[in-house]
Parts: structure tokens; C-alpha cells; sequence
């Protein structure tokens, strides 16, 4: 098999840059859609890097990870979601930093 | 120099990137919604590059599409977008520490990546495949086994076996009678089998001629993908034995697609029990088999009805149409069923290996080796809806009774319901119950 033109590296180098700009996004925002929505990108940085390594040793079976992580991101988003909006019901905002119910 | 294809990479990479950043610092979270949609079409356009279509398909309908709509309608739902920045941080120190600490660890994992410690050598070959074509006259069913394991079973004349993968490796093949015992004296044919990476293979059987019982002939049925790119693999293989018994009935292959008197002979001699292999382009196939040197019966027979055939000749025409990149095994056969023999052609297409990343691909795969995960994903699937259903129920809170204002100067103070209905009863009566 013939050298792709761009490099498996590459797109593995644009994968972590994403996956650090998600962390970053979780770590730093303190609104929880944002935090979500942060979370969503993460997931797409590793999807990235698992089609690329599909590529990379011609195996379908990446893809078929990546399909499943949808499915559960999909999964995800909506009981995160629903979870945010019953705390928005309650509190009448959605900043984690206001959720220290729990705290001792 | 930079190629078209590195420099939209850079293109979108860049702009990827750009709309995580955008998202991240944007005070509105529609905003941020918006900028993510951006992101995850960058990253759909690059999967297209990365050979999965199917993928690319998925990521716009699915991500970009339903999950970012069910963002934005909650965002919209709860009147959040506006995300003020906060005035007094809990923790002062934490954005400088995740900073630096997500730095760091990009850095590592850049560096290990730019200086190669990523294992990209050459990939492993796939599994070989290979499969039996049962093709010898007066052979009744047969089962198969490797190296002692059955892996075909019940394999009827003019029928070809599922394809079957194994490691590469040299295999010894054993053809018995259908439900017979592995013995020695039931083997109808034993050979030695050779599977190499990446191969696909067909093992045809067909009547020795010259020595009686069955033999096997290795048809090799892979398409270097560095070929070109509208070459197909045509394969034939002579199983029809002689009728007048001598040793070898030679016959000839022809292209009679082209009108005209001077078909394009494909193979000038073709005895019993061999193959012959052709590149051909692809298209529609008129091809003809006849026996050796009497063409003009198969260019008169052409374009004519099955009946005017001429059996004894054994003359058979046959339209195919062959796509590029495949692999055709053509097997010249009889049909038995009826009195007369009667030549018959088996086609069968020698790799079926759907496109990489292409929709079939992805769903041979689901319903095979993954079709097990794929329940539990449905199931779990079914388990987060119910779920946001019981998450998002309204809880009937038990009505409290409500205050009800009571009459003070009416004697038993009835409220003021109960009041008016008494005076609706009995008008006459004010003084009430």
C-alpha cells in the first residue's frame, strides 16, 4: 500500500489538540452545558484518532467503535441533558459551582 | 510543494480547531452550540478523507444534526444562553493550573507522536479466505475438512461453500462423502492446502481425468488494489467430462460480445479439469464455449433462444456483466437433472469484499462479528430513554388543602363556598346551615 498523503500522525496530532481543548473546556467553564458540550468534543477528538488508525491498518472494526461511541454519546447527551434541566427546575440556574448540596 | 490534499487538511484542521477555541471562550452558549456544529462538520470532512463515507454520513445526521438540536432546544428551553463570567472565582488558582497541566500533557503526547513512537508499520495481512466449489461430475455431496476440523458440510454439485477464514498457514484438506466418517477409505480426496496472507482462494473440484476420483484446482481470486483500477479477473474452469470417453476434450473460450465474424478468442485449448485466467475490462459479456476449432457453431448460435443450442457441441452462451475489480470464476458445468446433459455455467463472483468504510461494510460487519455489542447498544439505547422520561417527570406533589376563608359571623363557620350553596338550596334561609 502506497504512503497516504497525509500522514496518520497528523490527524492523531489534531486529535489530541481537540481532546485538550475539551478537557479544558470541562475543567474550566462552569456552566454544565458547556461542560457537555465540551465533553462531545473530547469524544469527537478520539473518534478522530480511532478512523485514523482504521485507516491506518485497514480495519473496518475502528469504524464500528466509532459508530458505538455515537450511539452512546447520543445516549449520554440525553440523560445529561434531561439531568440539567431538572436541576435547572429546581435551582434556576445551571452552574456547577451552585451544586454543593452534597458538600459536608 | 504542498499536495491538495495535505493543504485542505491543514484547512480544516485549522478551522477545527479555531471552532473549539471559539466555543470555549464564546459567552453565549448558543453561540458555543453553533461553533461546536462547525466543529463536528470539520471533523465529518475529515473522516471523508480518512476513507469511511459511511461515518461521514453518520457524524452530520447524528451529531451535527440530532444531538446539537437537542442542545440548542434546552439551551433555548431554559433561557441559558447568556453564561456570565463569574466575578468571584471558588478557586482563584485552578484556570492557571489546568492551563498549564493540559499544556504539559499536550506537549508529551505531541512530541511522542511527532517524534514516531506511534507504531504505523506496515499492517498485518488479513486472514486468507478460501472456499470449495463442488464441480465434479457424478460426485455426490461432499463434506470437507481441515486438518480434521469439518468446515464445509453438504456441499451439492454445481454449488460453491460459504468463504472461510483461517490463519495463513499450510492445511491439509480432506473431501469425504456427505455424512461420512473420516476414514481412510472414505476420503475422497486428500491435498494439501496453502494459505497465504490476504489471499482469497477457490478450491474448485472437479473429476480427474486421467486418473479417475477428484481433483482440486487453486483458483486465486484477490485484486492487487495497485492495479488498474477497471481490471476484472475472469476465471474458467473446464468440469464438463467428455461424453465420447476420451482423456481430454479441449475446449475453447471466446468473447462474442462484438457482432462480427472474428470473435476474440479468449483460450485456445482448454482440456477437462483446468482453469484458464483472463484480465478483462469491465462491462457486458457475451462469452462463448464451444469445443476446440468449431467456432462457427458458437457465433451462429448467438442471440438465440436456449432450445436451438446445440447440446452435443456443447456450445454455451452467456451474458455477464462484470464490474471492475472483481473476480470472476466462470465454471463450465453440466446440469444433471434432466436426461440429457445438458452444459450449464456456474458464475460466481470469487471476492465479495465490500468497499472499506462503505455502508455494506459497516453493516456485514454489525450483523456478524458485531452483532452482539450492537443488542447491548440498542439496550442500553432503550435504558437512557426510559430514563430521561423518569428524570424529566413532573412529580405530582400532594396538594396541600387549600385555605379556604371561612364565614366569621355565620353560626358553625361555613366557608364561603359552602355558604352560597346553602343559600343557592334554600334562598329563604340566610341564617345558613
Amino acid at each position: 500500500m502506497d504512503k497516504p498523503e497525509v500522514a496518520t500522525e497528523l490527524y492523531v496530532l489534531l486529535s489530541a489538540v481537540l481532546f485538550t481543548l475539551g478537557s479544558m473546556g470541562v475543567l474550566l467553564r462552569r456552566n454544565a452545558i458547556l461542560i457537555f458540550m465540551s465533553i462531545e468534543l473530547m469524544l469527537n477528538s478520539a473518534n478522530l484518532a480511532l478512523v485514523a488508525f482504521a485507516r491506518q491498518w485497514n480495519q473496518m472494526d475502528a469504524h464500528l467503535m466509532v459508530f458505538f461511541v455515537m450511539t452512546v454519546a447520543a445516549a449520554e447527551v440525553a440523560v445529561g441533558l434531561a439531568l440539567i434541566v431538572t436541576i435547572y427546575r429546581t435551582r434556576q440556574s445551571t452552574d456547577v459551582d451552585d451544586l454543593h448540596a452534597l458538600q459536608g | 510543494m504542498v499536495g491538495t490534499e495535505l493543504a485542505l487538511f491543514i484547512m480544516i484542521g485549522a478551522l477545527s480547531i479555531l471552532a473549539a477555541v471559539m466555543m470555549l471562550i464564546s459567552e453565549n452558549a448558543v453561540h458555543s452550540a453553533l461553533f461546536l456544529i462547525i466543529n463536528f462538520a470539520c471533523v465529518a470532512f475529515l473522516y471523508l478523507m480518512l476513507n469511511a463515507p459511511f461515518l461521514f454520513a453518520v457524524q452530520i445526521t447524528v451529531y451535527a444534526g440530532a444531538i446539537m438540536v437537542l442542545f440548542l432546544f434546552v439551551i433555548m428551553l431554559m433561557g441559558a444562553e447568556r453564561v456570565l463570567p463569574q466575578e468571584t472565582q471558588r478557586f482563584p488558582w485552578l484556570a492557571p493550573a489546568t492551563l498549564g497541566v493540559t499544556m504539559v500533557i499536550l506537549f508529551v503526547a505531541g512530541l511522542a507522536i511527532i517524534r514516531s513512537d506511534l507504531d504505523t508499520s506496515e499492517p498485518e495481512p488479513a486472514e486468507p479466505i478460501f472456499r470449495f466449489v463442488h464441480a465434479a461430475a457424478g460426485t455426490d455431496a461432499v463434506d470437507v475438512y481441515i486438518d480434521g476440523e469439518k468446515v464445509v458440510s453438504d456441499l451439492l454439485y454445481r454449488e460453491a461453500s460459504d468463504f472461510e477464514e483461517f490463519p495463513a498457514g499450510s492445511y491439509t484438506a480432506q473431501v469425504v462423502p456427505h455424512e461420512a466418517e473420516l476414514l481412510s477409505e472414505n476420503i475422497v480426496l486428500e491435498t494439501s492446502v496453502f494459505l497465504a496472507g490476504n489471499g482469497v482462494l477457490s478450491y474448485v473440484l472437479t473429476t480427474d481425468a486421467a486418473n479417475g476420483g477428484v481433483q482440486a484446482l487453486q483458483v486465486e481470486g484477490r485484486i492487487d488494489p495497485n492495479d488498474e483500477k477497471d481490471i476484472a479477473r475472469l476465471t474458467v474452469v473446464h468440469a464438463i467430462p467428455c461424453v465420447d470417453g476420451t482423456v481430454t476434450c479441449p475446449i475453447e473460450v471466446a468473447d462474442i460480445t462484438e457482432p462480427g465474424d472474428d470473435p476474440m478468442v479468449l483460450v485456445k485449448s482448454l482440456d477437462y479439469g483446468q482453469a484458464a485466467h483472463f484480465e478483462i475490462k469491465e462491462g457486458e459479456y457475451t462469452l462463448a464455449t464451444y469445443p476446440q476449432g468449431d467456432i462457427r457453431a458458437a457465433i451462429d448460435e448467438r442471440g438465440d433462444t436456449d432450445e436451438k443450442l446445440d447440446l452435443d457441441a456443447l456450445v454455451q452462451i452467456d451474458k455477464k456483466v462484470i464490474e471492475q475489480n472483481t473476480g470472476v470464476l466462470w465454471v463450465v458445468t453440466q446440469d444433471t437433472t434432466g436426461s440429457t446433459i445438458r452444459p450449464k455455467i456456474l458464475w460466481f463472483a470469487l471476492d465479495n469484499n465490500p468497499d472499506f468504510g462503505s455502508a455494506e461494510g459497516m453493516g456485514q460487519l454489525l450483523f456478524t462479528d458485531y452483532l452482539l455489542p450492537f443488542e447491548v447498544i440498542g439496550l442500553l439505547l432503550l435504558t437512557a430513554m426510559v430514563g430521561v422520561i423518569v428524570l424529566t417527570k413532573q412529580h405530582e406533589t400532594p396538594k396541600k388543602p387549600r385555605f379556604r376563608r371561612r364565614m366569621a359571623n355565620v353560626p358553625g363557620n361555613p366557608t364561603v363556598e359552602e355558604y352560597m350553596q346553602s343559600l343557592r338550596k334554600n334562598p329563604a334561609d340566610s341564617s345558613g346551615d
